[in-house]
């Protein structure tokens, strides 16, 4: 069989692989800073345990003095990492 | 066409490295350029390994024996379905094909992430191409599939293109091979892409669970193909290799299990950091293990190390992967031990009686049974390096202690969702165990009153059924909930609950067929066979059934000889089916294979094999009487139609 | 897991001890020794005891003998014989035949016959035993080539 044809392959790969290497577009890495993006899981997280254990308490898996307990220690959690967000949010920006 | 793809890979060796470096380097120096030329490094790799895997497809599909690839696992008269699976029948051809899926889970990982994550997808690539430039050293170095086929003639060799080929092991040529393999390699190489997220996330030192989030789905792509896969395979060994039961504890067949049980368990856990902030290092090492094992598998399976009375003396191909696996595993511990300070727990646990801590118990119960599976996989290995001599552990080794490591996780996934996250006092335990407890006490008193005294089934049993109220009663509760405060009907509720958090409620779908699956191999503890030469008009019984053999025929087909009995199956009075058992002799390939048939109810399989041909002229049946084996299939489309429910997004409020 | 309650550590402990002896029950139960053919040959009464053992080599050509319920054949591994009598309670796996590669594992009886529980025979697909990586395509071409009807 003629080799030749098949020596297209490689060339394409060229054509396809070495233009990006001197495109003039300038791109902006958006790239989260990395203590509000913890803090911004953290809240997450206490949102979502929050959404869950009120359901718990509604299908009556938890006794009320249970569920007011715990439900206050997430609340306070959760205002802790909001004041610490805004403070970060604040500095950076 | 044995040159373009001979080309292809040799043209994907180069465009891989110049992308691990282009990708690494963008990376580092933060450079859009390389990062964008890295991105195209993946694409163009997967359209390379895609053209290499077609072109192999296509010499298959034509015939084309001048690769000596084709010409050893293909004839021409074979059906042109096999003739496309015959494609990862042999070594060559099924790393190329896990190459292919590799390379198109990185062209979709591209494609779908490169301008969301951009800070992690330069380190994503980076360790994509790092894999396939692994598999494309064994291709080009190693095992190609695209050789040609040599004739020697004294000294002088040419090429030589044979009429017809080997054929294909007739073991193979069964449908649920064709769908098999792939699906396993489909799970085997999809951990791929959570380990590279884990390991990028690493790297730029990228904080909290968003590596997590963003390959959920990869996760349970790979889980249920990897899933479907095993019982699959299981469900090929049952009716095809003709010995009666579906697994063998065969370094095979543990080689697919042991990733199934890490990657179970990493399922479990990512909740834990996802909810709590805890137990990041344990996931990282999870995810890192499961990929590895994944590839300790393939290895496993295809350089034949254990089964071998010759350690490594088969396939050169082990020397590489223990290489590339150990080099991976190095580099992965020393990066996760050079990144502790970022992966500190942000709560403790609070107590024993809480959600958390029944995960916890749920990982460490998988990662024993993993560890027992490659122990004893291993142990001939394992013994003859400390010992100096070869010891093998059968069957009774991996039942003693993965039958109760089952039984407990069972056990743990009934109590895991009664239990609430953090704490549970005790008022809420009662709550929520007394009916559960006390439905599998009913189930096992009346099993112990029935009569069987196997102690692991009557637990098996009863746990089932705790398992099973448990989720009822979170389906009805929750479906309560929503009927009390907003008015719906019940059917209503139930498809919102689902619909809302398709994955907690998924999850209790892939639970209950668990339960199903259990209940299944439960059955095996009641299993009963027999064996005897019947000769025509002689009959055998067992269970309830009378199996009567009419007639004993032989004749031979263009591909295969045959001898068959007619056999009838009765119970009681009634005729159940005539059944056909068949031993074969395949022609191409010189191999015998049995043709099993199977009577299947939802109580019981009946199991006929046609042995041999007896001493005195009659058939010998080799018969089995399989309580419960359907429930094990069953179970498994429960589980994959669970987990196609996690799949689906959650339902917004406002439907409400 | 920094500072885990005690009564996990208790709780792991009490499984991992637990299991552990089931494993080693296991062991003890199911452990059989890799031995080649010309070795169980010169072993003596003592070592061979009740143990189990696992011997692997070709069914020797011509040698098979399908009795009732069971085979007996012969065993060829570098020259030396094993006569084995196999009456296991699973059927012979359809790869056993003349020539193939067969593992055995059983005890051995004081006549010198190997009494095998467990048989198995190298099915190409997932051992690809006969496979010369070397120099594969010579031998696949052989091995086409031998036969007359090409």
């Amino acid at each position: 069989m003629n080799w030749i044809p098949l020596l297209l392959l490689p060339l394409i790969a060229l054509i396809f692989l070495i233009p990006p290497l001197f495109q003039k577009r300038v791109e902006k890495w958006d790239v989260p800073e990395a203590r509000i993006e913890a803090l911004e899981e953290k809240k997450r997280m206490l949102v979502v345990a929050i959404r869950e254990f009120d359901f718990d308490f509604d299908t009556g898996k938890l006794s009320l003095e249970d569920y007011e307990e715990q439900r206050a220690r997430f609340k306070t959690e959760l205002a802790e990492v909001i004041r610490k967000l805004k403070e970060e949010e604040g500095r950076v920006g | 066409m044995l040159e373009l793809g001979s080309v292809a890979l040799m043209t994907l060796y180069p465009v891989c490295l110049f992308g691990i470096i282009a990708s690494f380097l963008g990376g580092y120096q933060k450079n859009p350029r390389f990062v964008r030329a890295g991105e195209r490094a993946v694409l163009f790799s997967c359209i390379l390994v895609v053209l290499a895997t077609a072109v192999l497809s296509i010499q298959f599909l034509q015939d084309d024996f001048s690769n000596a690839y084709v010409a050893s696992h293909s004839n021409v008269d074979l059906h042109t379905i096999y003739k496309f699976t015959a494609l990862w029948s042999g070594q060559e051809g099924s790393l190329l094909f896990w190459n292919c899926l590799l390379a198109m889970y990185a062209f979709a990982a591209v494609v779908s992430q490169r301008n969301r994550n951009r800070d992690l997808m330069p380190y994503v690539n980076g360790i994509l191409l790092v894999s396939i430039f692994f598999f494309t050293t064994l291709h080009l170095f190693v095992v190609n599939p695209f050789r040609p086929l040599m004739l020697e003639q004294g000294t002088v060799l040419s090429t030589f293109t044979p009429i017809d080929g080997k054929g294909l092991n007739p073991l193979l040529q069964h449908p649920v091979m064709a769908i098999h393999p792939p699906m396993l390699y489909l799970g085997f190489v999809g951990f791929v892409v959570p380990f590279a997220f884990a390991m990028a996330a690493l790297m730029v030192r990228s904080p909290g669970a968003r590596w997590i989030r963003v390959t959920r789905r990869w996760t349970l792509f790979a889980w249920f193909f990897l899933t479907c896969g095993i019982l699959l395979g299981a469900r090929w060994a049952y009716v095809e290799l003709g010995w009666g039961g579906y697994w063998a504890w065969d370094p095979v067949e543990n080689a697919s299990l042991m990733p199934w049980l890490t990657g179970t368990a990493f399922l479990h856990s990512v909740m834990i950091q996802e909810k709590k902030g805890m137990l990041k290092v344990w996931n990282v090492s999870l995810v890192i293990a499961t990929y590895f094992l994944c590839l300790f598998g393939t290895f496993l399976t295809r350089s034949g190390v254990v089964s071998s009375v010759h350690a490594f003396a088969q396939s050169p191909i082990g020397g590489y992967f223990i290489t590339f696996i150990v080099i991976g595993v190095g580099l992965s511990i020393w990066l996760v031990r050079s990144r502790r300070e970022y992966l500190q727990s942000e709560t403790v646990l609070d107590s024993v009686a809480s959600r958390e801590s029944s995960f916890l118990f749920n990982n460490l119960i998988l990662l024993a049974a993993c560890f027992a599976v490659l122990w004893g996989t291993l142990f001939p290995v394992i013994s003859e390096a400390i010992q100096g001599e070869k010891i093998s552990v059968g069957p009774p080794f991996f039942n003693k202690v993965n039958v109760p490591i089952g039984l407990f996780l069972l056990f743990l996934t009934g109590v895991g969702p009664l239990l609430a996250w953090r704490k549970t006092s005790w008022s809420g335990v009662r709550r929520n165990f007394t009916w559960p407890t006390i439905t599998a006490v009913v189930v096992a008193l009346a099993l112990v009153a029935a009569g069987i005294r196997e102690f692991y089934s009557v637990v098996c049993f009863a746990l089932s059924m705790f398992v099973t109220t448990s989720i009822w009663m979170e389906f009805y509760r929750g479906a309560r909930a929503r009927m009390r405060q907003l008015g719906e009907n019940l059917l209503a509720a139930l498809l919102n609950l689902v619909g809302r958090n398709t994955r907690r409620y998924g999850g209790y779908i892939v639970h209950i067929g668990m339960v199903l699956l259990f209940a299944g191999i439960a059955g095996t503890a009641f299993n009963e066979d027999t064996r005897a030469e019947l000769q025509a008009g002689e009959s055998l019984t067992i269970g309830k059934y009378n199996v009567r053999v009419n007639e004993i025929q032989s004749g031979e087909t263009p591909n295969y000889e045959y001898a068959r009995a007619e056999v009838m199956v009765q119970s009681g009075d009634r005729t159940l089916r005539t059944m056909y058992p068949e031993r074969r002799f395949y022609l191409a390939s010189e191999q015998p294979s049995s043709e099993v048939e199977i009577h299947t109810t939802l109580r019981e399989d009946l199991y006929v094999v046609y042995a041999s041909a007896g001493p005195n002229g009659g058939a010998v049946l080799q018969v089995y009487r399989n309580p419960l084996v359907r429930w094990l299939w069953i179970g498994g489309l429960v589980v994959a139609f669970g987990t196609l429910i996690t799949f689906l997004p959650n339902q917004k409020k406002v439907l409400a | 897991m920094a500072r885990s309650p005690k009564q996990f550590v208790f709780g792991f402990t009490i499984i991992i001890a637990a299991l552990g002896y089931l494993a080693y029950a296991g062991y003890e139960e199911s452990k059989a020794y890799y031995r080649t053919v010309e070795e169980v040959k010169a072993m003596s009464r003592e070592d061979i005891g009740d143990r189990r053992f696992r011997v692997g080599g070709d069914v020797d050509e011509g040698s098979i003998e399908w009795v009732g319920e069971g085979v007996d054949f012969r065993l060829l591994e570098e020259g030396h014989l094993l006569t084995v009598q196999y009456r296991g309670k699973d059927p012979v796996p359809d790869t056993f035949r003349d020539g193939s590669q067969a593992i055995v594992e059983g005890t051995l009886r004081e006549d010198g016959t190997f009494h095998a529980m467990k048989i198995q025979a190298k099915c190409a697909s997932k051992y690809e035993a006969e496979y010369d990586y070397e120099n594969h395509s010579i031998e696949s071409a052989a091995v086409v080539s031998e036969d007359p009807t090409y």
